[in-house]
Parts: C-alpha cells; sequence; structure tokens
C-alpha cells in the first residue's frame, strides 16, 4: 500500500530530484571491508603528507 | 632569580596543547599555570556520539588536576575575568584576576602574575544571541558533554514517541545567522539519520537542515573543491547528494530570529520570512569571546585596544576593513602575538579572525547571514603548538615570536562521522590545504588540489575511532604522547 506524502517528503522530493546520488556499487564500495581497508591506508597517507607540510 | 611564569587561560585543545608543550620543553626553568573554569578536559569532536547515545559523558571527558599534578603544572579551576598587561599602580608586574569555579570558593578573586599569558579561552556560547535559543530555553546542543547528553535523552524520548506510532520533526543545524562549526551540525544530523534506522523508526522522522550558509557545503570555509570521477566538484554536490541518499531536507541562507516551543522564526537573505517546526531541535550557538576585560597601570580600560568587538582577542592579523575582493590569505595572523604587548598571545578560538572565509552576505533589513570562519580541533592544536614553542625560545632570549602557524599555511584534515558502526559506518575524511584559500597561489580554486581531498566510507569511521583514542590518549600526557601529530 502506498504511504500518503507528506509535505515534507515532497519539499524533500523536489530537492533531491537534482542532486547526485550514488550508485548502489559505489554504496557498496562504501562499507566493502577488503577496499575500505586499502583506502584506510591511502587516507592515512594523505592525512599524514598535509600534517608534516602543515608543522613544517 | 624565581623562574619566568607562563600562564595559560583556558585548558580546551589550543590551552592545553600549549601547556602540555610548555612543560615537556621548559622543565623546571619556568612556571606554567593553567586557569580553567572547568576541571574536565572534553575531547569535543566526539561529543556527536554522545549526542544520539552512543557514548556516555566520561568517555570524551577526563579530570585534568591530576594529570597537571602529575606533570609539575599548576592548575586554578577559576575563570579569568581582567588582564592587567602592565600590573597596577607602581607595580609593574603583569597580572591576570580570575574568579574561582571550585565548590564552596565560588566568586572568591585570585591574582596570578605572569611573564607570558596565552589567552585560549575559546568561545563563549552566545546562545543569548538568539531569544529561546539552547538548553536553556527550547532547543538542544552538543556543543559541551552535559549537553549533549541532555540532547541524548530528548532523542530517546522521541524514538519512545515513535515506537508508539507519533511522527517526529528534528531540527538540526545553526541558530543563528552568524554561527561557525556547520561541521558539526552535519556530523550530528546524519549521525541522527543513522541512529533512527538502527533503531527502527526513521519512517516516522521528518529531518531538516537548517543552516546559514549560502548554499550546502560551505561550512564556513567558502567551500572546498575536490577531485573526483574525472571532475573537480564543489562541496556543495557532495553535501547536497548526502543529504538526498538520506531523505535530508535542508533550509540554507536562513537566520533564527527565536525559537518558541515547536517554532523557530525565520529570517533569509533575500528578505523573506518563514517558520520550522520541530519537536527537537538541536541549534548550534554563535561564538563570542568570553568577555575578558584588560586595564592598563592607572586602571583605564584598555579592552577595545586589545580586543574585537566580538570579544575575540586581537593578534597579528590585518584587521583593516576591506571589501571581499580586497582580502589576502596573508591578512590572516602567523605568530599570535598582541600587537600591543610582546608577552601576551592568542591561540584556538580566541584570536579575532581578521574576517570571515566565506562571503559576507546580509538581509535586506541589514542582518549577516554568512558563516564565521572555523577554527577548532587541528588548526587550534597546531597553533596552540607554535605559540608555546615561540614562548619558550622568547623565554631563552629570542627578541620575537620564532614561530609562524598561519591558517593560510596550514592543511586540516576532518573526519566527520555519518554513522557510527565499526561495519557499516561511515564518515566522509576531508583534507584541506590550505585552510584559508590563498588565491594568490592557487588562482583557480585558492587550495592546493594535490592535498585537497574529500571521500566517504567506512575507513573514515576506523579513523574517526583511532582518533578518538589517540587524542584523549595524548591529552592524558600519557608515555611518548608527543609523538602523536597534532
Amino acid at each position: 500500500m502506498a504511504t500518503e506524502k507528506t509535505p515534507f517528503d515532497q519539499g524533500r522530493q523536489a530537492q533531491g530530484v537534482f542532486a547526485t546520488k550514488p550508485t548502489d556499487f559505489t554504496k557498496s564500495l562504501r562499507t566493502n571491508i577488503l577496499w575500505q581497508m586499502v583506502r584506510f591506508v591511502v587516507i592515512n597517507i594523505k592525512m599524514i603528507k598535509v600534517i608534516r607540510k602543515s608543522h613544517s | 632569580m624565581s623562574r619566568p611564569r607562563v600562564v595559560i587561560l583556558g585548558a580546551g585543545v589550543a590551552g592545553h596543547t600549549s601547556a602540555a608543550f610548555l612543560k615537556k620543553w621548559l622543565g623546571k626553568e619556568a612556571e606554567v599555570i593553567v586557569i580553567s573554569p572547568r576541571p574536565d578536559y572534553n575531547w569535543i569532536p566526539s561529543n556527536i556520539w554522545v549526542g544520539v547515545g552512543l557514548l556516555r559523558p566520561d568517555q570524551v571527558t577526563f579530570s585534568l588536576p591530576p594529570v597537571y599534578q602529575r606533570k609539575d603544572i599548576t592548575f586554578h579551576q577559576a575563570k579569568a575575568t581582567v588582564m592587567h598587561p602592565e600590573g597596577q599602580g607602581d607595580d609593574h608586574t603583569p597580572f591576570v584576576e580570575a574568579e574561582s569555579t571550585l565548590e564552596g570558593r565560588a566568586g572568591e578573586v585570585i591574582r596570578i602574575p605572569y611573564d607570558y599569558l596565552i589567552n585560549a579561552t575559546g568561545p563563549k556560547l552566545a546562545f543569548e544571541a538568539t531569544p529561546g535559543l539552547g538548553p536553556k530555553g527550547h532547543s538542544l546542543s552538543v556543543c559541551t558533554a552535559p549537553h549533549a547528553l541532555e540532547a541524548s535523552l530528548a532523542l530517546d524520548e522521541s524514538v519512545a514517541r515513535m515506537r508508539k506510532g507519533e511522527r517526529q520533526r528534528f531540527l538540526v543545524g545553526t541558530g543563528h545567522g552568524t554561527c561557525t562549526c556547520q561541521g558539526a551540525a552535519f556530523e550530528y544530523i546524519v549521525n541522527l539519520e543513522f541512529e533512527l534506522r538502527a533503531r527502527g523508526v526513521r519512517d516516522k522522522a521528518d529531518i531538516t537542515y537548517l543552516s546559514n550558509e549560502f548554499e550546502l557545503g560551505d561550512f564556513g570555509m567558502g567551500g572546498i573543491h575536490i577531485r573526483r570521477g574525472g571532475y573537480v566538484t564543489p562541496s556543495n554536490i557532495f553535501t547536497e547528494s548526502l543529504f538526498a541518499e538520506r531523505g535530508l531536507r535542508w533550509v540554507t541562507q536562513a537566520h533564527v530570529k527565536g525559537l518558541e516551543p515547536g517554532c523557530a522564526s525565520l529570517e533569509f537573505l533575500n528578505g523573506e520570512e518563514g517558520e520550522e517546526r520541530f519537536d527537537l531541535a538541536m541549534l548550534l550557538p554563535p561564538f563570542k569571546g568570553v568577555g575578558l576585560k584588560a586595564l592598563d597601570r592607572q586602571g583605564t580600560d584598555i579592552t577595545d585596544r586589545l580586543f574585537a568587538p566580538s570579544g575575540f582577542m586581537k593578534v597579528d592579523a590585518d584587521y583593516q576593513a576591506k571589501p571581499f575582493e580586497s582580502w589576502r590569505a596573508s591578512d590572516w595572523p602567523h605568530t599570535y602575538q598582541s600587537p600591543a604587548y610582546r608577552n601576551l598571545f592568542a591561540a584556538g578560538i580566541a584570536f579575532a579572525p581578521p574576517h570571515p572565509v566565506s562571503r559576507p552576505r546580509q538581509s535586506p533589513k541589514g542582518t549577516v547571514i554568512t558563516p564565521a570562519p572555523p577554527r577548532t580541533g587541528m588548526p587550534s592544536a597546531i597553533i596552540g603548538r607554535a605559540v608555546a614553542r615561540s614562548i619558550v625560545d622568547m623565554i631563552r632570549g629570542a627578541e620575537k615570536p620564532t614561530q609562524t602557524a598561519s591558517m593560510a599555511e596550514m592543511g586540516a584534515a576532518c573526519v566527520a562521522s555519518a554513522g557510527a558502526n565499526p561495519f557499516r559506518g561511515t564518515a566522509a575524511s576531508i583534507i584541506v590545504f590550505p585552510i584559508i584559500p590563498d588565491f594568490e597561489r592557487y588562482p583557480e580554486y585558492g587550495r592546493d588540489m594535490n592535498h585537497t581531498f574529500g571521500e566517504i566510507g567506512l575507513a573514515g569511521h576506523w579513523i574517526k575511532i583511532l582518533l578518538h583514542h589517540l587524542f584523549i590518549y595524548k591529552a592524558k600526557m600519557l608515555a611518548f604522547w608527543s609523538l602523536i601529530p597534532e
């Protein structure tokens, strides 16, 4: 059964129509343990570079 | 000959970092004294998790006196009220007056002489700027651990109502046109949404983000650009995407005129007025200086000379009023030394920024609706450390500060939680360099695109957890604490 749309829902949909949204694949990568372990290392390296640059 | 005395007002990120490094570098060579109205250290970034009921206040705070006792740092639980940078009458020794906040001695005035003074008092949470704003009014906050606990209890009540079938309206964001710290509001709203899903009541919740930003993703930094998917994309695209994905509605360019129970009255940048109704509102207050006064040797009030009208302390920045197009990254302070007194510094939120970073805007009625620049977290700590090093060198004979820490020459790494769970949680990892855009060095975007970065994922949540434990460990000054970078 379709639920009734509240004014809030209508406003939210109108805003969301033109927003970029992630695909299911992108969303799955966000919580994929193996991929995120790789990203953990990459992000930490990027952060360390900026921290070193900021302390120099 | 007595040891030099370095007095630090405030024990937040900037003040505590300064105190820790001063003691580490000076040892018994100088006396390090901290004055703070509260006896606890609060790792504020984790207050978000207290506010949604995932952490207890005691997991984001710890008692400072035992730490300072162990490290031979003198601690006064008191609120600094008046600075006397020239001393008083014939006595030329500068000193600061403070009112004790200890139970049983509240209001008792103490006078603490100093050779060097660091003002790291942080912000006054100016809830009074908006009628009805704040925990004593009709909205909640996560700015302190007790505030966050209160927000968490209110959330529990809302969830109980939703479980009985009621719809609940949540309003999260900024409670005034000049607020800063939009990042905290962003973190709270996405954590709130995640938590409502985890508790199985998301379908009963209408969640709205209310902000003084011109567009989402400004964060008081004029937004950022990052390279992603073959494009250089502005942060508003990413923030809108995050909100749309989670079914969050947003209202921007808004100043909150006042709050009544369940209703926020708004004024928009285009001059229109409106209102937002809510069952639970978490709205951040604007920040002001804590209201320190300054007197010269004769007792004449020189507060205006040392402080900006906002109450933040003037340092070595270019405070000359000029149009947005004339702003330069070099306007921002380098050494944080007061231009009036060489032994006086401000660190962290306590220094007066020369101007906002976001383009200033006001409504046709003249209401300023512009985010104030952020200077919390990593920059506060780096500034605190740089000021400490300069003072150490000046004690040892240097004529002027030896260290610089301009926010236009440093980056910041920020991890904004978007849901706390070790396997399903995510966080936005954002790196920006420099914090203050420098359009002379980086003409197109104001920032170094090789070092400015953003990504959302579980890895960010793991980093957020790691940082929580690392920085609390560091603040407790346990073994090898100084190896952990700011």
